[in-house]
């Protein structure tokens, strides 16, 4: 029998429930988890810096990271916020890859960091490993095009609506959002300035979405008029139960 | 459809794709041995969103688009190809749906591979897993960049920057160098990089005045410097 340590017993606990690596088998996940370091990182901390030769992949397990992408003559600006159970780094993968963004904490985050190296040695020894490692990538770039489809298509209220209903779930007959970052912060991450995000909030209440317990929840009265309003198919929200909104955006 | 073996040039031109030279010399041979040139016609699709990616693609010439179709038929350009190289990698690797419609906007030639066949030569050479997963970041960094763009660049930024990059991945094929760019049509470049009809053709007419591109009806630019340093400081 393998002795694990407490360290690495939460690490292949958090691994074992993030979406990127819960189904690989036990050994594996004990296997990873040895290349593995638990951090805990303070806010307003640089964790990744753009250009960078790329070392470790980082699972985060507890807070939110801006992700902030700089073109040509350096100019730069954020591009995204990543939250629990989300990847970054996967540069570190690529021989001699150096990382495409900068990554700034935005409160207390703890991380789970992986060695680049020792992983990519692992994939090329677990090819159906590398598979899910593949289709995890995927599902980035799919992320990452329907993001920029909506940038192009969509207005800053009906983003705001689809962000709201990713996460929104029942309670006494309507449904609810619990805003986990601040209206500074959700406002970059959809791409907006703070006014045009209260500009946002306006327009939503006039769909039936309100904001209770001091802002801090946006509470949803009719979500299929508001997946309709944000321009989510019928069918997209029809099939799916309680997570049916979460799977159509 | 009209196919044919592939060529020696042809060969070179998949030898480039990162996910096929991550291969080796004779990996590579191997999986390219059966595979044959077709011929698209412009008006065509090549595959639509949601069909099974079990097939992906290394574009010899021609021109193609990516689009997207919203829930209420409204259509979005997200890249057009326009210069050899692999494109529906990362789906056809995941086994998953192709997430757009691919348009032929002219006759193409395009070398079709088999996600299996990559597969079943990749599972011989599992140690060059990484160098395909690196080949796929290169699509990450692109989407990224876009999103930079759409966030942060203004509209005149946008069409310079779109107008530089598409100049740039026509003049990098050898046969086009020296010769007319051959732009898409003015509408699709506008809903390529999320503008309005209305504010491209204004935003043209700004950069047509300051004489950075020429006026009429085909597209084409007159002061690279300026655009350049326009597209950086906006």
């Amino acid at each position: 029998m393998t002795m694990i340590s407490d360290d690495t017993d939460r690490i292949c606990n958090a691994l074992r429930f993030s979406s990127y690596f819960c189904a690989w088998p036990q050994e594996d996940i004990i296997t990873l988890a040895t290349l593995c370091k638990w951090r805990r990182i303070e806010a307003d901390t640089i964790l990744i810096d753009a250009g960078e030769k790329a070392s470790s992949l980082y699972l985060i397990v507890n807070g939110h990271v801006e992700l902030s992408y700089a073109d040509g003559d350096g100019a730069g600006g954020v591009i995204d916020l990543l939250e629990n159970g989300q990847l970054v780094g996967e540069c570190a993968l690529a021989q001699d890859g150096c990382y495409a963004v900068t990554v700034r904490t935005l409160e207390r985050t703890t991380v789970i960091e992986i060695d680049g190296q020792g992983f990519s040695a692992f994939l090329a020894e677990h090819f159906d490993r590398a598979l899910t490692m593949m289709s995890a990538l995927t599902e980035r770039l799919c992320r990452l095009l329907r993001q920029a489809e909506e940038l192009k298509c969509l207005s800053a209220a009906q983003r705001l609506g689809i962000y709201v209903l990713a996460d929104a779930v029942p309670v006494d007959g309507a449904y609810e959002t619990p805003l986990t970052i601040e209206k500074g912060v959700l406002a970059r991450k959809l791409g907006m300035k703070a006014e045009t995000l209260s500009r946002a909030l306006k327009k939503l209440s006039e769909i039936g979405v309100s904001q209770i317990a001091n802002g801090r929840v946006m509470r949803i009265e009719d979500p299929e008029a508001l997946a309709a309003w944000c321009g989510l198919s019928d069918g997209d929200t029809e099939e799916g139960g309680e997570n049916a909104f979460k799977t159509a955006v | 459809m009209r196919s044919r073996p592939l060529s020696d040039d042809d060969r070179a031109i998949l030898a480039e794709v990162p996910l096929l030279a991550a291969l080796g010399e004779d990996r590579f041979g191997r999986l390219v041995r059966g595979c044959r040139v077709e011929f698209h016609e412009r008006g065509t699709h090549l595959f639509r969103a949601e069909d099974i990616a079990d097939h992906f693609y290394v574009m010899l010439s021609g021109q193609l688009r990516l689009v997207r179709t919203s829930a209420q038929g409204v259509e979005t350009v997200m890249h057009f190809l326009a210069s050899p190289g692999a494109f529906a990698e990362a789906v056809s690797l995941a086994g998953r749906p192709y997430p757009v419609n691919c348009e032929v906007v002219h006759d193409s030639e395009i070398a079709t591979i088999p996600r299996e066949s990559y597969l079943e030569v990749l599972r011989t050479a599992p140690e060059v897993a990484g160098d395909v997963l690196s080949g796929l970041l290169e699509w990450e960094r692109f989407l990224m960049r876009e999103i930079y763009r759409l966030r942060h660049a203004n509209p005149l930024q946008r069409i310079a920057f779109f107008l530089l990059d598409f100049e740039d991945r026509q003049r990098e094929n050898a046969e086009n160098d020296g010769q007319d760019i051959d732009y898409p049509e003015k509408r699709q470049i506008a809903s390529r990089i999320g503008m309005t009809a209305e504010t491209f053709s204004r935003s043209l007419r700004k950069l047509e005045n300051m004489n950075f591109i020429g006026k009429g009806r085909n597209l084409e630019i007159l002061d690279r410097p300026a655009l350049e340093k326009l597209a950086r400081s906006g």
